[in-house]
């Protein structure tokens, strides 16, 4: 019975969920904040620095993770830095997701009309302090429904590090298949957590998101 | 570095942009044809095939695309052989399928109600009604988020390498393992990508800038 195998397997799957999930939250990490820098930067008063981030993220958005990945993996090594694979895969994918998000802060910060900072302004706030008092809030609105949705991705992406060797979910049932040979029941198993947790969280995402628009 | 000229390491790793372009062509193609019958079960007024098409393309979209491939070539070739190009084929096309029919659905969603009272006071039938009136604006409506889905479906179609389908990272993959360095063959291989995504991205943005000017949404 397949379900008996199922219960046996699912010990091992859940522990790669662990590492899948331990994964997205450090890519998160690295992704958001650097994101958010990238997004200010890229809507930056002076000329040159907006275009010079806004070509640098178009160049980051354009290459698939993968490449990332293996460039990273592959390469740093040869510049005689060794890193392990989960750290490796934090970095590339934490970049990946920096370029994607800081298009999303981008957004955020633009929705919030020039009316805001000229009135902060006229009240004499600093340009720091309003930023973070006024804008940040409001700019936070728009962000949060589309950046739940990134973060589902990058979940489904952190399958990427079985290229790696890097123990999640994938790697375990891919290992799991390589041994019993039973590669369609162990691998329809995972794609079935992975399914399950991203219809549930986006289903999540969209009543969020649809909170936040009408303001409750 | 005995005989790797940036020259040879172009033409080696470039042997991978056909397979690439075509993962990327079919799959949008065959995803296109896919997503139409699925988009109109979606918003169909019967609930069975409205839930069964909302099931299919929740689990099509669920499922990472890179155990999809996995599922494919390794679960089901031995039921029936498939080559990892067909497997890559038929994965990446599923995903698109479901992808674009969601984008089919907003699209017909997003046609204004008064559109189809229109067309029913004219007295179209309901088949004119919908083929007629609704579909072609759903069409442009749907446009800009397909064609910003086929730069991602490049992007995705690079998870083909891993089942062994000889495309852009699959040919850097042979050259780093026959003594290449591995930054130059993989900033080579991304800047491929590149030469392909950005034109495509800069038509996704003129397809919405032409459909924005003529639309009308609700």
């Amino acid at each position: 019975m397949i379900f008996e195998r199922w219960l046996e397997w699912l010990p091992a799957l859940l522990e790669g969920l662990g590492v899948s999930l331990t994964l997205t939250a450090c890519v998160a990490l690295v992704g958001l904040p650097l994101g958010l820098v990238f997004g200010l930067l890229s809507t930056h008063q002076n000329r040159p620095v907006r275009t010079v981030f806004i070509v640098f993220i178009e160049i980051l958005r354009g290459i698939p993770l993968l490449a990332v990945i293996y460039l990273l993996y592959f390469g740093l090594p040869s510049g005689g830095i060794t890193l392990t694979a989960f750290v490796t895969m934090v970095i590339a994918h934490g970049l990946n997701l920096s370029a994607y998000s800081s298009e999303v802060f981008r957004a955020g910060i633009l929705h919030v009309g020039p009316g805001q900072r000229e009135a902060f302004a006229s009240l004499g706030i600093t340009q720091i302090k309003g930023f973070f008092h006024v804008v940040l809030p409001q700019a936070m609105r728009a962000v949060i429904g589309p950046m739940m949705s990134l973060l589902i991705m990058v979940f489904q992406s952190s399958s990427l590090a079985y290229t790696i060797g890097v123990g999640e979910l994938t790697s375990k049932a891919f290992s799991i298949g390589a041994m019993t040979f039973q590669y369609f029941d162990v691998l329809a198993l995972a794609g079935i957590i992975y399914a399950v947790i991203c219809i549930a969280s986006s289903r999540i995402a969209s009543n969020v998101e649809e909170r936040l628009k009408t303001g409750r | 570095m005995n005989g790797i000229s940036i020259e040879t390491l172009f033409s080696g790793i470039g042997a991978g942009l056909s397979i690439t372009v075509i993962l990327t062509v079919v799959s949008f193609v065959a995803g296109s044809v896919l997503a139409v019958p699925l988009a109109l079960a979606r918003t169909s007024h019967l609930w069975g095939l409205r839930w069964m098409a909302i099931g299919i393309i929740d689990i099509c979209r669920g499922v990472p695309p890179l155990v999809w491939l996995l599922i494919i070539y390794y679960g089901i070739s031995p039921l029936i052989a498939l080559e990892p190009l067909p497997a890559a084929l038929i994965g990446l096309s599923l995903i698109s399928g479901a992808y674009l029919a969601e984008n089919f659905r907003a699209g017909i969603d997003n046609v204004h109600k008064g559109q189809r009272e229109a067309a029913m006071a004219l007295g179209l039938t309901p088949t004119h009604q919908f083929w007629r009136v609704v579909a072609p604006q759903a069409v442009n409506i749907a446009m800009p988020p397909s064609a910003s889905y086929a730069v991602s479906l490049l992007k995705d179609s690079a998870k083909a390498s891993i089942i062994g389908v000889a495309d852009i990272i699959f040919m850097a993959q042979l050259e780093v393992s026959r003594g290449a360095p591995a930054v130059l063959v993989f900033s080579i291989a991304a800047v491929l990508y590149l030469l392909v995504g950005i034109p495509l991205s800069y038509f996704s943005r003129y397809v919405d800038s032409v459909v924005r000017r003529k639309v009308v949404t609700v």
